[in-house]
């Protein structure tokens, strides 16, 4: 298998060289594109790298959707939808039983939820990468609920509450981490 | 390799840093470039709502960020708004595919009395965006949406 540069997405570490950019980077002795639709330059490139770079400094890990289970029976958390930087998940799962790859959810109380992300993920290539959240972002998706998120370690905690900041029950939630 | 008139598309991998395009850069572009679409958001909607009238303050949609890409804004009643996006999009190649949202997040801007915010994504491509004071009455406000 191929060599590969520096490491995924999520570390944060790339810059323009990583991706084949650099400052002197110039066409072959001087010959520039004759044809757009056949040849591509040393410029075109440069641009290439330093977008890619700057869209991965800020795309986020992960953003996952939810719906809370507490009434009638509490139990864990439905996942609805996942989109890592890793994988996507479409299909709804239990937070206790995620797919390999994919964060676990478990249930505090009332609206209340906490999201664990592994320590590493790997990319495509098997480049394993850290991860620990540094940024949560948390929304309420069902009406008269408002959401907060809290990290700790590699967990998340998010809480779907009314305005007398009670639990609100079978709320459904975003969250967004980086 | 390098780049240039005679150096014509397919382009080969190789050479150095100046002059080329190596494998290894390569590759981290495509795993990269995989990993940042799969969490990159669709669209960006900054707007405010004042009485029945919804503006759209700021769009920016990974298809385009023009005008004839905006989602229409339908006012159902003070701070409540409804959300259609065009249910097929295509991209700068004419390649088209349907439009699924699976991930909504809003934050309130803190102005006049609005705080909170919840949205509710009904179908793939419409959603319903309410505004409330702290209190949990419906307001007036202005308010940030990102969608996956």
């Amino acid at each position: 298998m191929t060599a590969i540069n520096g490491y995924p997405a999520w570390v944060r570490a790339s810059d323009h060289t990583t991706y084949g950019g650099d400052l002197n980077k110039k066409n072959w002795q001087s010959q520039g594109v004759v044809d757009a639709r056949t040849d591509v330059d040393a410029a075109a490139l440069c641009r290439l790298a330093e977008d890619l770079s700057a869209c991965s400094r800020t795309c986020p890990f992960g953003v996952i959707s939810w719906t809370c289970v507490d009434t009638p029976t509490p139990g864990v958390p439905l996942i609805t939808a996942v989109n890592l930087m890793t994988g996507i998940a479409i299909v709804d799962y239990s937070g206790d039983a995620p797919p390999t790859g994919f964060p676990s959810a478990a249930r505090n109380g009332t609206g209340d939820v906490t999201f664990t992300f592994a320590a590493s993920y790997s990319d495509a290539y098997g480049v394993a990468g850290a991860f620990s959240p540094v940024h949560a972002l948390a929304g309420s998706r069902t009406s008269g609920a408002y959401a907060t998120a809290a990290i700790s370690g590699q967990t998340v905690r998010v809480r779907l509450l009314d305005t007398a900041d009670s639990g609100v029950s079978n709320s459904s939630g975003t969250l967004m981490v980086l | 390799m390098g780049f240039g008139g005679f150096c014509p598309l397919p382009l080969r991998l190789g050479g150095d840093s100046v002059y080329g395009w190596t494998a290894p850069q390569h590759a981290r572009v495509c795993a990269d470039m995989v990993s940042s679409k799969r969490a990159q958001p669709l669209a960006w909607i900054t707007y405010s709502h004042v009485s029945s009238t919804i503006t759209i303050e700021a769009f920016h949609f990974i298809p385009g960020s023009s005008a004839a890409f905006r989602p229409t804004a339908t006012h159902i009643s003070t701070g409540i708004s409804e959300w259609a996006l065009v249910p097929a999009q295509s991209d700068a190649y004419d390649m088209t595919q349907q439009v699924v949202v699976r991930h909504v997040i809003a934050s309130a801007h803190h102005t006049g009395t609005c705080r909170c915010l919840t949205i509710e994504l009904t179908t793939p491509t419409l959603f319903y965006v309410r505004l409330s004071t702290a209190t949990g009455a419906v307001c007036d406000g202005r308010a940030t949406v990102a969608l996956w």
